[in-house]
């Protein structure tokens, strides 16, 4: 069990968050680029210092600026994959990997057993007398695993261990990472700024924004209640923070959001609710509908037109409604309505469509 | 008119390096011919000369290997740490670089001196250094230290910070990533540091002249001996400054293979 409050402040930004992991799982940190992500792995890692918090790892205290403790990096038996994986160019497979138990001056007769099954384990025993110069990113990545996992780490750090691949590779690293991270009995911290890889990853996501955690839990539940516009623009779902609720006639409630009210069902929402609308649920029409049971109707023009997928049969249409929308129809309504950039349109939705959620 | 101005740059350019052909190579072409390798050996026998070069080797060997022991740490730590007065610090190691090597002996003198600011305490000890080999390494190590700091210092500073955290997540302390790491990721550096410091180490005299005096076999390296011969023998005075020049010259083009063996 991993278990840290980690805080943090350098000029604009500051981190602030609590993050849990029990023993043997993996948590994925997925936002945008500046979010944190990274620096939280340097915190766990103690390659950066906390202003203040505390960092216990299966009961044993790394950092705790209470009690004054700060664990230096080569005591916290971590596991940390950079985002290129920093392989030593000045020694081959064989000798990056046996870096850390030289280091930690194991017998060499053990240290030979113990590379070979690493080497092996991660599929790259054929590579060992290779210098770097010319591996495969693929092949860069599990030296690299190879390097952390021989050392037997309590907690693995990965720092988008797939940015550093082509799109080509990306696909099939993916998946031999992940069956090597769930052959792995050793509690994972995951970052990426893809929210699929997130999920395909994470048995618990952490969204963070800002430097501060904005929703954390299963892949399922983020990608049904995205708490965030970051994910709700990679789900595609339209997403609204409601800042107040009001009960109307016909067992519906009027939302006030920043962009504008969105009747919902139920008179029973309070607070301030996420509002999700999915864009497969969004009718569109040339000509304002009368005769429709829809009570969410909004006009505005047609700000941009993506396939989706890309030069599929759908077609994404971005509009400029107040609050704005995302609507998905098929390439024969697009035909139909002759919806071009520019074009105004009314959108419909029907407040039944709308999911609430605080 | 562009071709007017392409004539121009061209001939600038041709007689800029005529100039600096002139300025460097005939000087050394001109040393050459005046003396045949036949004469070169035979005064090579003569003891005052053997002595000379045997006492330059010595002596700018001690000063090399005493620059590396003590500027290694002094380069690590200047690359790798933050600390109030940093760059004044990186002045004073740059500095010896650019006084005359006279003020530097007079410096020596003044401070290792028998009545020097350290040398009343070594005088109680019954240690006097100047005009002894000890201080002939001395004043070559003060010259040298700042071709070796720069370069090392420069070079440590370009070894990704990332291999070092890398090298501390798999448990390497920072001594053993200094030389597991470091040293083998600047080695090329380190190279270049230690021949330049070598190499000004052999060509050291204002320094020498003034700290350890100009004693045969006792302080007289090979610039003394050069400045001495030319009083009285020519012929002995050119026999020393050629052998000057091919160690020089061997040491450098040592370097660059050295580097791109490394590389």
């Amino acid at each position: 069990m991993l278990q840290a409050q980690l805080a943090i402040r350098y000029g604009a930004f500051a981190l602030d968050l609590e993050l849990e992991v029990p023993p043997g799982e993996t948590l994925v940190l997925v936002g945008e680029s500046g979010s944190g992500k990274s620096t939280v792995l340097r915190l766990l890692a103690g390659l950066t210092r906390p202003t203040a918090g505390r960092i216990v790892m299966e009961g044993h205290a790394w950092f705790d600026s209470a009690r004054k403790i700060n664990l230096p990096t080569q005591e916290r038996e971590i596991g940390w994959l950079p985002q290129d994986y920093a392989l030593l160019p000045h020694l081959d497979v064989f000798d990056n990997v046996a870096f850390g138990l030289r280091a930690r001056r194991v017998p060499k007769q053990e240290i030979l057993e113990r590379c070979q099954r690493a080497l092996e384990q991660f599929g790259v025993a054929d590579l060992a007398a290779r210098r770097l110069l010319g591996l495969s990113g693929g092949q860069q990545q599990r030296v690299a695993l190879a390097r952390a996992m021989v050392l037997k780490p309590r907690l693995l750090l990965l720092d988008e261990p797939l940015a550093a691949l082509d799109v080509q590779t990306r696909a099939r690293v993916r998946g031999d990472l992940r069956a090597m991270l769930a052959s792995l009995p050793c509690t994972t911290i995951f970052v990426t700024h893809n929210p699929l890889e997130a999920v395909v990853f994470g048995q618990r996501i952490a969204v963070l924004d800002g430097g501060r955690i904005v929703q954390s839990g299963t892949p399922d539940r983020l990608l049904r209640q995205p708490r965030s516009s970051y994910v709700a623009a990679f789900t595609g779902v339209n997403l609204f923070h409601g800042r107040s609720s009001v009960p109307q006639p016909g067992g519906l409630s009027r939302i006030e959001t920043d962009q504008g009210p969105v009747l919902v069902s139920g008179t029973e929402v309070g607070g301030t609710p996420f509002i999700a609308v999915s864009p497969r649920e969004i009718t569109l029409y040339a000509a304002a509908p009368t005769a429709g049971s829809a009570q969410n109707v909004f006009r505005g023009p047609v700000v941009e037109m993506v396939p989706e997928p890309p030069f599929g049969e759908r077609v994404r249409v971005v509009l400029g409604t107040r609050p704005p929308l995302v609507a998905e129809v098929t390439q024969a309504a697009v035909d139909r309505l002759g919806l071009a950039v520019g074009t105004q349109v009314y959108a419909s939705f029907k407040a039944t469509a709308v999911s609430t959620y605080s | 008119m562009k071709l007017l101005r392409t004539i121009a740059v061209r001939t600038f350019v041709g007689l800029a390096v005529g100039g600096l052909g002139f300025l460097l190579v005939l000087p050394v072409v001109s040393l050459l011919v005046r003396t045949s390798p036949g004469e070169l050996l035979t005064r090579l026998g003569r003891p005052e000369i053997r002595q000379a070069l045997l006492l330059s080797l010595e002596t700018s060997l001690l000063a090399t290997v005493l620059v590396l022991l003590l500027g290694l740490p002094a380069a690590y730590l200047m690359a790798s740490r933050q600390f109030p007065g940093k760059r004044i610090v990186e002045v004073l190691f740059d500095l010896p670089m650019v006084i005359p090597p006279t003020v530097a002996g007079l410096i020596l003198l003044l401070t290792f001196g028998r009545a020097g600011l350290l040398g009343k305490s070594l005088g109680v000890w019954g240690v006097s250094l100047p005009f002894t080999t000890a201080a002939v390494v001395m004043a070559q190590a003060f010259m040298a230290a700042p071709f070796f700091l720069g370069p090392v210092r420069a070079g440590f500073t370009t070894v990704e910070h990332r291999y070092r955290e890398v090298a501390a997540t798999l448990g390497a302390g920072e001594f053993y990533s200094f030389f597991r790491v470091m040293l083998p990721l600047s080695l090329p550096s380190v190279l270049a540091g230690t021949a330049m410091a070598c190499a000004r180490a052999l060509g050291e005299f204002g320094a020498t002249i003034t700290f350890a005096g100009n004693l045969p076999g006792v302080t007289q390296t090979m610039p003394l001996a050069v400045y001495v011969e030319m009083q009285h023998d020519l012929g002995a005075a050119i026999t020393l400054s050629v052998l000057l020049i091919l160690l020089s010259f061997g040491l450098l083009l040592a370097l660059r293979y050295g580097q791109s063996r490394v590389r």
